[in-house]
């Protein structure tokens, strides 16, 4: 599914990956626990072509990541980013914008499944009216979670997905990612993440 | 009803106020004599010439001439602008070109053609100073709209490639900086339509006024005025917003950063 080939990355005079190779079959769940700054929000952003390595390739279902394939690629990812970066707005709106993209539109968006989810992940309904700029971090990422369960992609890519958490919450969706048919590469430092079926990865620097 | 004319004394007692002014400056040692000086200079070379060649542009009135003379300004304004935005918009000159041009031409035409109903569409004395009305507006628009769209793109990336990632095209994942640069951009002009008249007469006014109008004549070419400034404004920006997102970004979907700095 997501395979990294002899993949190089330099980031200012550091070398992240050298030569890094992975393979991740679909269905394969994979958690990276390595410590700050050793580049594991970058292996994600390499995947969604955030980022260019300096040598090597990344196949996504066959499919080399090079700008003619981003649209298909990043159309099958479920990403959560560290701060979850939604726009500026009301929720209610913001939700309403992402489900209005073209590839969003199969997605039978209504906001009767939204508040459902809401429900699902401990939210009250009242937070649609509110500005993505005034909800608490641990609102955000339970929001994160919200949208990416909604848009329903094959793949998840989720970095520090559940750091704003309480013990209760973070178990809930390891729980649920766990027994998903999703394929996962996870970026965490919470230990909770590491247990079977997930493969842990605590060291990918040269 | 004719216009008072001003003699080649009242024009001297007219800049007879920069001495005070000059005086008072350097007393209160503000330090700008020398720019207001040269300004003073520069305004009376350049109105100067201005009143000499559009004295002979309106008496020639040809269409071809009258024509390139809009030209040339919308290139003068494209010119300006870019080099007050602080951005690095030397790729972007012809789309701001393109973009102030041809709204400005088609809301010239239509002003003459369907509000005022001229016989002669191109006529010289209403196309010139018009446009220029026009012109002077949305450089100012523009240029505010594309500073805050890319200071925008710039300051939330992150929100944009989180939005790329959710399934956004590079359109749509631009789309709440579109809207903030547009908002941000027009702004003023609406503000200026709802207080027009409270604080101060606007210029058209003004000088149809002076000039020996009627004022009920004088409000309705303002009211048109206002109008068209709007109208050519908002579809100038929007225009050039959509080149800028054409341009500003590399195949990869980046930000196109080379054309920020300066």
């Amino acid at each position: 599914m997501i395979r990294f080939k002899n993949v190089s990355l330099k980031l200012g005079n550091k070398q992240l990956l050298d030569q890094f190779n992975l393979n991740i079959s679909k269905g394969d769940k994979v958690v990276f626990s390595a410590p700050s700054g050793s580049g594991k929000t970058s292996l994600l952003k390499l995947v969604l072509g955030f980022v260019e390595a300096d040598g090597g390739k990344i196949l996504f279902n066959k499919r080399e990541v090079m700008p003619e394939n981003m649209r298909f690629i990043r159309s099958q990812i479920g990403y959560l980013s560290q701060d979850i970066d939604f726009p500026n707005g009301r929720v209610s709106e913001v939700f309403q914008e992402i489900f209005s993209y073209t590839v969003n539109k199969n997605c039978h968006y209504s906001t009767v499944r939204l508040v459902e989810k809401l429900h699902e992940v401990q939210l009250n309904e009242e937070i649609l009216r509110k500005n993505t700029s005034d909800i608490s971090g641990g609102e955000r990422q339970r929001l994160g979670w919200a949208l990416i369960l909604l848009l329903d992609r094959p793949v998840w890519l989720l970095d520090e997905p559940t750091s704003a958490l309480d013990d209760k919450m973070k178990q809930f969706f390891i729980d649920y990612t766990v027994r998903s048919h999703k394929t996962v590469i996870c970026v965490s430092h919470d230990t909770e993440w590491q247990v079977p079926p997930m493969k842990v990865i605590s060291r990918f620097c040269p | 009803m004719n216009t008072a004319d001003i003699s080649i004394s009242g024009l001297a007692f007219g800049l007879l106020l920069i001495a005070p002014s000059v005086l008072l400056v350097w007393q209160l040692r503000l330090g700008f004599n020398r720019q207001l000086i040269i300004s003073v200079l520069r305004m009376l070379v350049q109105l100067g010439f201005v009143g000499f060649y559009l004295k002979y542009i309106f008496l020639l009135d040809h269409v071809l001439v009258n024509l390139a003379y809009v030209c040339l300004m919308v290139l003068f304004a494209a010119f300006s602008g870019i080099r007050n935005s602080s951005l690095r918009l030397k790729k972007l000159w012809l789309p701001t070109f393109a973009s102030m041009l041809l709204p400005t031409l088609f809301t010239m035409l239509y002003f003459n053609a369907a509000i005022v109903q001229l016989d002669n569409v191109f006529q010289a004395d209403v196309l010139i100073p018009v446009a220029g009305l026009m012109l002077g507006n949305v450089l100012k628009t523009n240029i505010v709209a594309l500073k805050t769209f890319f200071s925008l793109a710039r300051k939330e990336e992150k929100t944009y490639l989180f939005l790329l990632a959710a399934g956004a095209t590079r359109k749509e994942a631009v789309r709440p900086f579109l809207k903030e640069a547009i908002r941000t951009g027009m702004a003023p002009n609406i503000a200026t339509m709802a207080t027009v008249g409270l604080v101060s007469l606007p210029g058209v006014m003004t000088g149809q006024i002076l000039g020996g109008s009627d004022p009920v004549l004088a409000v309705k070419y303002q009211i048109m005025v206002m109008i068209i400034i709007f109208f050519t404004s908002l579809f100038s920006n929007v225009l050039q917003l959509l080149f800028a997102v054409h341009q500003g970004f590399d195949r990869h979907d980046k930000l196109n950063r080379d054309l920020l700095q300066k």
